[in-house]
């Protein structure tokens, strides 16, 4: 278990975490989502103490990251696959890692194996591959056999198989009833990935829910053809709804149910040739959310 | 409350790390070739000076401060290494790595100072009893013949050139706590050995002699001094107090390295 509790971290002139409170809970899958720049890596970062909290803090299982007896037993994380000095082998490092925490030199080769990087394991760290590098770090979590877990964009550089490999991954160690937060600033990988959402923007917390909810309570949108678009139209927008031409001569109707729609244009005698509702995407609940929290928004549309 | 991982097994950790990058062992080795090979060549130079010297040079001649003048350059090759250990960490991140698995910065720092210690203190008494019996075989038989290692001032002398070498290579390392960049802490390391010597210089002499003895190599070289006097006749502190003042230097940076370290993000 997670606990974030106001957690806020200034930089100079910018607040990159912002009173953030969540919790993330064992035995599921919690996506950690938010566009590039919300704060999601410094999040990270002040739950295993490398930075320093301007305000409020993270704790592990209750307990603050630097009061841990043996971390690696505890919180195993995969920050940036890249934090390995370039010049030693994958298995040395891992030795000094497993060393420091008193965990068993047997792991090691564990680890390597289960990865499936123990034929470069002598190899230096720094000629791999970001692939081989994410696989490097996630043998680095695994080494303590820790109850929770983090990853930031554990996705990033990995190959369509290796994307299959680790989401099995996390479901495996989530039905294994560990905590398991991944971050990542692409909804598609998370609407497959996690269970539990987070998001955040500008640092700020924004919701969160599990995905089914994230895209229930979102407003959909209704797909209508009929015979006579132009007379629904003007019903439809009399009736306050938001109405968009599509192609092949439909209507994305938004602000009214199937139902409504339906009834209006019975009401109006227009035959309905179709009628769809269309579930808001995570992607869509996502943009409709952090829209006002993107770090670099586009000005210069505004502008216009 | 066991807090924290051991203090023992991060230094474990930490010697697993030293010996496993080629920087730090091919830093060790040159520090180690330096030291007797420069030493050796240094005193057959000097051996075949001895004739044309003058009866007061070859008088205040130390053989073993020449025998040891390998030291001179090796001193580079430490505060190299020194730097290295914690410099390496910052330009790989590998750092916040490190961190995870040890969130005691003041118990990771002492781990490293301690395995760095340990071996440059290990390999540079080993060069440095090797250097003077390159040299005592070499001045054996003339008028600048070594001091046998019985006498007390020459066994200390010996000692000390380990540890000048040791202090020196911490003195390096606390410059990269405190810079967290290779290129950074080498310079300043390099500057403050061979730059500042050089604007001393162009000081007028009185100031030169009340500065000169403050200078790192100078303290080496008082600290191997077994007749109170150096090469060029500048006045130096006496061995004990010239051990004091480099080690004080050590505290320096060694504290500001931790205190910077304690505060800053990694």
């Amino acid at each position: 278990m997670i606990s974030v509790e106001h957690l806020t971290k200034k930089f100079d002139d910018t607040t990159a975490v912002d009173d953030l409170s969540f919790e993330v809970k064992p035995g599921v899958i919690t996506g950690f989502l938010g566009p590039n720049g919300s704060g999601k890596s410094t999040t990270m970062r002040l739950i295993l103490g490398l930075d320093r909290p301007t305000k409020g803090r993270a704790l592990i299982n209750g307990k603050p990251y630097h009061s841990l007896g043996a971390p690696l037993k505890e919180v195993g994380a995969l920050l940036d696959a890249k934090a390995v000095h370039p010049g030693r082998s994958a298995r040395n490092h891992l030795l000094a890692l497993a060393v420091s925490n008193n965990i068993p030199t047997s792991r090691v080769d564990e680890v390597l194996n289960f990865v499936g990087i123990e034929s470069v394991a002598k190899k230096r760290a720094g000629d791999f591959s970001l692939g081989m590098s994410q696989r490097l770090g996630i043998a680095g979590a695994l080494l303590g056999d820790p109850p929770v877990l983090l990853f930031d964009e554990p996705v990033n550089g990995l190959d369509p198989e290796g994307i299959k490999w680790i989401r099995e991954f996390f479901r495996q160690l989530a039905d294994e009833g560990r905590t398991v937060l991944v971050s990542s600033h692409l909804m598609s990988e998370m609407a497959v990935t996690a269970d539990q959402i987070i998001v955040i923007g500008r640092g700020k917390f924004i919701t969160s829910g599990s995905v089914d909810d994230l895209t229930k309570n979102a407003a959909g949108t209704v797909i209508l053809r009929s015979a006579n678009n132009t007379k629904l139209n003007q019903i439809l927008l009399e009736a306050k709804a938001a109405v968009s031409e599509i192609n092949d001569e439909g209507l994305r109707v938004s602000g009214l149910s199937a139902a409504a729609i339906g009834d209006l244009a019975f009401g109006a005698g227009v035959a309905v040739h179709e009628l769809t509702p269309e579930r808001a995407s995570l992607e869509e609940v996502f943009m409709e959310l952090t829209q006002d929290s993107v770090e670099y928004s586009q000005h210069a549309k505004d502008a216009k | 409350m066991n807090s924290s991982p051991s203090l023992m097994s991060v230094i474990r950790s930490e010697w697993i790390k030293f010996r496993s990058v080629r920087s730090t062992v091919i830093g060790t080795i040159i520090m180690f070739v330096l030291t007797i090979g420069l030493g050796l060549l240094i005193s057959v130079a000097v051996k075949g000076h001895l004739q044309s010297m003058t009866p007061v040079e070859r008088a205040t001649i130390d053989p073993i401060q020449i025998a040891m003048g390998g030291i001179l350059f090796a001193q580079f090759a430490v505060g190299v290494i020194g730097a290295l250990v914690i410099t390496s960490e910052f330009s790989s991140t590998s750092i916040r790595t490190t961190l995870a698995a040890v969130p005691s910065r003041l118990r990771l720092v002492s781990a490293k100072a301690i395995v760095l210690s340990a071996v440059i203190l290990v390999v540079g008494e080993i060069a440095s009893f090797i250097a003077y019996f390159n040299g005592a075989a070499v001045f054996h038989g003339t008028v600048a013949a070594m001091p046998s290692l019985a006498q007390g001032l020459t066994l200390r002398s010996v000692l000390l050139s380990g540890l000048y070498l040791t202090l020196m290579g911490l003195f390096g390392f606390g410059l990269g706590l405190i810079l967290r960049q290779s290129a950074g802490a080498i310079s300043t390391y390099t500057s403050l050995l061979l730059i500042i010597p050089i604007l001393v210089f162009l000081l007028p002499s009185s100031w030169q002699n009340s500065i000169t003895k403050f200078e790192p190599s100078v303290l080496g070289q008082a600290m191997r001094s077994t007749n109170g006097v150096v090469r060029g006749g500048s006045p130096i502190f006496s061995t004990w107090t010239s051990t004091a003042i480099l080690a004080g230097y050590c505290a320096a940076v060694l504290s500001a390295g931790i205190i910077l370290m304690q505060r800053r993000d990694a």
